[in-house]
């Protein structure tokens, strides 16, 4: 996988944006993805997630800037297309053709395409070969999407929100499939989701994006250190957030608030928050998240205080 | 170092190709309905003639399988607006493809269709002069008999008319894609042209007479098939950028 301690790049893109009429979904977002590596694109609605994904897999034109996949550019690119799967909810197959026999053409398209794995996959989720794509409920149609997804073992593999419309137990057998069958056939996974605390144990890098710009990429594990939470009387947490940037704050009630900082405090002035009786506490990825995306730092309750 | 499957252009068309003749068997299903309505329009005849004198009178019916012919150039016109339109566009990009390799197995697809088209369509005619002499016009006596090379090169000449139509069918129906707008202004456009240049018919009786009044088969298969080749041609260039998008 590494040779001699280099890494392919698989996706690289430099100062990407991309404008709709007056609105910038991307502006400037520059990252580089290295091969066999599972990377979760997390953001909030209308962060410009599948914009960004649409460019990488060619279906549109980056307005300005580089994007690089597989050292190509990947607009009108055969050899791009022809080692990249993009799934989504839009795929849409002709309507004359059933299931079975939307995975005999893939086959023809994806030389990598696991027929038998397909068709395993198609049993365990009661999908019926005979039946027609456009016949299917949101969930199944999802789940026939990631089956022809997981099944056509494309170098990159590119998910948007691939579960939506999935009930729990499809979404986590879908997962388990999709991790299973990566460390069998290793290959570059980049996959867009909303929900991270469903994706997190899964994932090797995020690259959190707000407002169709770069937040930050990092592996997963520096994500769950990346910040701290501090609770505890109001009085002792104000001095604390004058000195730092606060990621995300509010208030408890009966005069003590809690607070989210970046996680660089020294061991002594762990030991000094400690002494004034303020509570420390990890925050998790999944809410992290949230926090590091919210326009305010007081979240929802900020539309609400009146003070 | 990973895998990186090759892909050459004209594979990846083949496959295309391969997968549209499947997929999109309802262009076919078209094709017979509306060659089966033509025939049985066609079998009311085209024109009547008649005279009487004092002892006896007499009527003429004219039968002619132009109906199909005319009918099935509109079907290839229709069935290339439809190539065109987001479903089946998008269809390709759930597969391996790119905006040329889509384009040109699209067109590709459609010679094939229209071959199929011009052969059925002539076929046709035999098939309505059987229906005639046996139900219609019991009388009937055939005008019009000709020789092999001289059906093979009306055969050949209703499959570049119908391509022609189709041509132009996938440059109209590419042009709508570009812009909502135009599903209305071109329309506008051509009726404004019939109706303003009914003054002046030249230019329309032109274009007909271009193709149309051709003496020699090979001059007119040649115009028939360098505006094809130019219409299809504009149609690469107009959708080269065109996006994927909902």
């Amino acid at each position: 996988m590494h040779k001699g301690g280099w890494e392919m790049n698989v996706i690289e893109c430099k100062g990407l944006t991309k404008v709709y009429g007056k609105t910038k979904a991307l502006n400037d977002i520059s990252f580089t993805l290295t091969e066999n590596k599972i990377t979760g694109l997390i953001g909030r609605n209308g962060a410009g997630k599948t914009t960004l994904l649409k460019i990488i897999s060619g279906y549109l034109k980056e307005t300005s800037g580089e994007v690089k996949v597989f050292s190509e550019s990947p607009f009108n690119n055969l050899k791009v297309s022809a080692n990249l799967i993009f799934v989504n909810e839009e795929m849409s197959y002709p309507g004359s053709l059933n299931l079975g026999e939307i995975l005999k053409a893939a086959a023809t398209f994806y030389e990598n395409l696991d027929m038998e794995l397909a068709e395993r996959l198609m049993n365990y989720f009661s999908l019926d070969l005979r039946q027609y794509h456009t016949s299917l409920s949101k969930g199944m149609r999802s789940t026939f999407n990631t089956i022809v997804g997981i099944s056509s073992r494309c170098a990159l593999t590119v998910y948007d929100e691939p579960t939506s419309g999935m009930d729990a137990g499809v979404r986590k057998d879908f997962y388990r499939a999709l991790l299973k069958d990566y460390i069998a056939y290793p290959r570059t996974i980049l996959l867009s989701s909303h929900l991270l605390n469903e994706v997190e144990d899964i994932l090797e890098d995020i690259l959190l994006i707000k407002s169709g710009e770069k937040y930050l990429h990092m592996a997963m594990g520096d994500l769950k250190e990346y910040a701290i939470a501090l609770s505890g009387r109001s009085v002792s947490i104000t001095k604390w957030a004058e000195e730092r940037k606060v990621i995300f704050q509010k208030s408890l009630g009966a005069g003590s608030s809690y607070i989210v900082v970046k996680n660089d405090l020294s061991a002594l002035e762990i030991e000094q928050a400690r002494n004034e009786g303020i509570e420390l506490m990890p925050v998790s990825a999944d809410d992290l998240c949230v926090y590091l995306t919210n326009k305010t730092i007081g979240g929802i309750d900020d539309v609400f205080s009146r003070s | 170092m990973m895998y990186l499957a090759e892909a050459r252009m004209q594979d990846v068309v083949k496959k295309q190709l391969q997968f549209k003749l499947k997929a999109y068997r309802g262009v076919f299903t078209s094709l017979i309905a509306v060659q089966v309505l033509a025939i049985l329009f066609s079998l009311g005849g085209i024109g009547m003639s008649g005279g009487e004198t004092e002892n006896f009178s007499y009527e003429a019916n004219y039968y002619s399988g132009n109906i199909v012919i005319v009918l099935t150039m509109l079907w290839g016109f229709i069935t290339a607006v439809l190539l065109t339109t987001r479903a089946y566009r998008f269809d390709d990009f759930s597969f391996v493809t790119n905006r040329v390799s889509s384009n040109v197995s699209n067109i590709y697809f459609l010679i094939v269709s229209c071959i199929l088209a011009g052969i059925t369509a002539m076929l046709s005619s035999f098939l309505l002069k059987v229906l005639v002499i046996s139900f219609v016009n019991t009388d009937a006596f055939v005008q019009a008999s000709v020789s092999f090379p001289e059906y093979s090169t009306g055969m050949i000449g209703t499959i570049l008319y119908i391509i022609l139509f189709s041509a132009l069918g996938y440059l109209v129906g590419m042009f709508t894609q570009i812009h909502k707008s135009l599903i209305v202004l071109l329309p506008v456009l051509l009726l404004s042209t019939l109706i303003l240049s009914t003054g002046h018919p030249e230019l329309i009786q032109n274009i007909i007479g271009f193709f149309g009044n051709e003496n020699s088969f090979l001059v007119f298969a040649l115009k028939t098939i360098i505006t094809a080749v130019v219409l299809f041609g504009a149609s690469l260039l107009v959708s080269g950028r065109m996006e994927v998008k909902q």
